[in-house]
């Protein structure tokens, strides 16, 4: 089974689902497209491969509008969408530095959701692996989106919405804007032809491809219900730890009241 | 009949500030009327209790306007759409028995405002390039015309460059000044007519609640007479960029680019028949093998040292020769506690900070951090 992400929206469902594939036997993966991408498949090898050196820290921000033509407003409520953007955005961003970085462990969460509603904004602070560093999500403001990360040999960039280019630099010289080269299989044969992806959808075509793949060739998936089990747990601790995030642009009333009105606050 | 306020278009940039401050403020009057639930993604933390409603459709959007004494539209469609959406909410105002609608148009109907001291009731300008401005036009006139009937008052405001935290205004030129591609035209002298998103909210609370009639054609925007200069200077100094690297550029008139200007070719009927039979990976590979040639072109200077991105709209907006008076709207609504410009800027640095549009990427001056 291919399912889209979220898994799930609470660990304990997440696990019983990852229990029930590996009891059966049976593949569950979980649609994370981004894993298709050939920029981010080749900034993690960047990685993999110290060319970025020690003391990793990183920055992914993504904000924009919600575009995705839903026909109701259950993305919006919590008892049907689990949460807002964190869930929403910040599963694909998670597992992405999952991707490239390793294991995510929360640090510190902050949202804007009053208790009726969903987080429009959600702030979290992490460490990936060895990285340290923090995700920016919103649905009501376009930020200076995109993943940018240093250490002490060089640094990378993923800029959001470009699946085929990264941007790398080694030490503090310039930036060079690469063309990623991964290529993905286009069938189920044994020995299929490869194709560089050349557009979102293409990559959601190689995703389903490998699907395919790994059930009937046996070869792997990026993300099976195990893999995705730590990137709903931390955005499951999040949403439980969360405390107001301050937005020190507004009027020092309207940031008095919004604090109060936080989903988290007992008052 | 209540004291019910429609705010139609409230999923954008304007309507979400409308109803946060509101929210805020316990005024509960607010009714937001949006086409999409996609629309509730910007106001998803306030869950606000909304009703569904097309611009398009008279029927569906009178329901939608039921109990309200107000609507404010501020719908942000397709250029098609502005002139026959404002027809059928004027259609729909009047079945639903609506007081009052206040319309948003938008300073852009008087092009580079070549006048100074405008009335406010002079018509938009004709002919202008800008499709969107044109339509807003048109919907003016048609708005015009319905002035003098009895039954639902009329009010169009013509706001500027509406900015503040979260504004395109000002998420676009914090990207230039720190991409290095920020340009000022003519040193920056052009007229710059901007209006803070607090004080375009307070203008329109101002007009909802007037208890005359609010019947007319009313120009809003801030109080200071500004110059792109100061502007751009204001917001690279918040994002920590050095405002002696904006370009100068010199452009009395406008010109295309080579590629804009083969743009007719797309136009011809053969052209079009070959490319319906193209698959779309092909087109999409055909798009990307010109866009890595152009890429390579652009030598590792430009990205280094990159020059000006000189848009039209933007070449446009900094050919402005005066700011539009708004002492018309001040003496029939009144006006207090407006946003000044270096409030606003201290605001709108903050925000560009917390949102990344630092030169530092790692910036997090803005940010709590962990315990």
């Amino acid at each position: 089974m291919l399912c889209e992400k979220p898994l799930a929206t609470s660990l304990d469902e997440a696990k019983e689902m990852a229990a029930v594939s590996e009891a059966t036997g049976r593949i569950l993966a979980v649609g994370m497209s981004r894993r298709f991408f050939p920029s981010v498949s080749e900034a993690a090898a960047l990685v993999r491969n110290g060319k970025l050196g020690d003391n990793l820290e990183f920055v992914c921000r993504e904000g924009g509008g919600y575009g995705w033509p839903v026909a109701t407003d259950g993305p919006f409520k919590r008892q049907s969408s689990g949460g807002g953007v964190l869930i929403d955005r910040g599963v694909h961003v998670l597992d992405t530095l999952q991707a490239l970085l390793g294991e995510p462990t929360l640090e510190a969460s902050f949202d804007d959701s009053f208790k009726e509603g969903v987080e429009a904004n959600s702030l979290i602070w992490l460490r990936c692996g060895s990285a340290r560093g923090f995700v920016q999500l919103s649905w009501e403001n376009s930020y200076c989106n995109g993943l940018v990360i240093r250490g002490d040999a060089g640094a990378l960039r993923l800029d959001s919405g470009d699946h085929l280019h990264y941007w790398h630099r080694s030490g503090n010289g310039d930036w060079c804007r690469v063309r990623a080269r991964q290529k993905w299989p286009q069938g189920v044969e044994k020995r299929s032809a490869t194709d560089l992806p050349e557009s979102y959808e293409s990559c959601i075509y190689f995703e389903i491809v490998q699907v395919l793949r790994s059930i009937h060739l046996g070869e792997s998936y990026p993300v099976l219900a195990k893999d995705a089990l730590k990137v709903i747990g931390v955005i499951e601790e999040s949403y439980k730890t969360a405390k107001p995030l301050p937005a020190k642009w507004l009027p020092d009333s309207e940031q008095r009241i919004r604090s109060e009105r936080h989903w988290r606050n007992p008052q | 009949m209540n004291d019910r306020i429609a705010i139609l278009g409230a999923g954008g940039f304007l309507g979400a500030r409308l109803l946060e401050r509101s929210h805020l403020r316990g005024d509960q009057r607010f009714v937001p009327i949006l086409r999409y639930p996609r629309g509730l993604a910007k106001l998803s933390r306030l869950a606000p209790a909304w009703r569904f409603g097309d611009a398009s459709k008279p029927d569906e959007l009178a329901n939608a306007f039921r109990d309200c004494r107000v609507v404010v539209n501020l719908t942000t469609g397709a250029d098609d759409r502005i002139l026959p959406d404002t027809v059928a909410i004027v259609e729909a105002c009047l079945k639903a028995g609506v007081k009052r609608l206040i319309h948003m148009s938008s300073a852009s109907v008087y092009g580079q405002v070549p006048t100074p001291n405008l009335p406010d009731d002079a018509p938009p300008l004709p002919d202008l390039w800008m499709k969107y401005a044109r339509e807003k036009g048109r919907a003016e006139t048609h708005l015009g015309g319905l002035m003098r009937n009895r039954g639902l008052e009329i009010t169009v405001l013509r706001p500027g460059m509406i900015w503040g935290p979260g504004s395109i205004w000002l998420s676009g030129p914090a990207e230039a000044l720190r991409s290095g591609t920020a340009f000022l035209l003519g040193g920056g002298r052009g007229v710059c007519n901007l209006i803070h998103v607090d004080n375009l909210s307070d203008d329109i609370l101002g007009v909802a609640d007037y208890e005359g009639d609010s019947t007319g054609f009313f120009h809003s925007a801030d109080d200071e007479d500004l110059d792109w200069k100061r502007f751009l200077t204001a917001l690279a100094i918040e994002i920590r960029v050095d405002p002696s690297g904006i370009h100068e550029v010199e452009m009395p008139t406008w010109s295309e680019g080579w590629t804009k200007g083969l743009g007719f070719i797309k136009d011809h009927s053969w052209a079009k028949a070959v490319k319906r039979r193209m698959s779309k990976e092909f087109k999409l590979r055909v798009k990307r093998q010109l866009r890595e040639m152009r890429e390579s072109w652009s030598s590792e200077q430009d990205q280094r040292r990159p020059g000006p991105v000189v848009s039209k709209v933007m070449w446009w907006n900094q050919g402005t020769h005066h700011r539009l008076p708004t002492t018309a709207f001040a003496s029939k609504f009144g006006r207090t506690g407006r946003m000044s410009f270096e409030d606003g800027v201290a605001r709108s640095g903050r925000w560009l900070r917390f949102a990344g549009f630092s030169v530092d990427p790692f910036d997090c001056s803005e940010l709590p951090g962990p315990a």
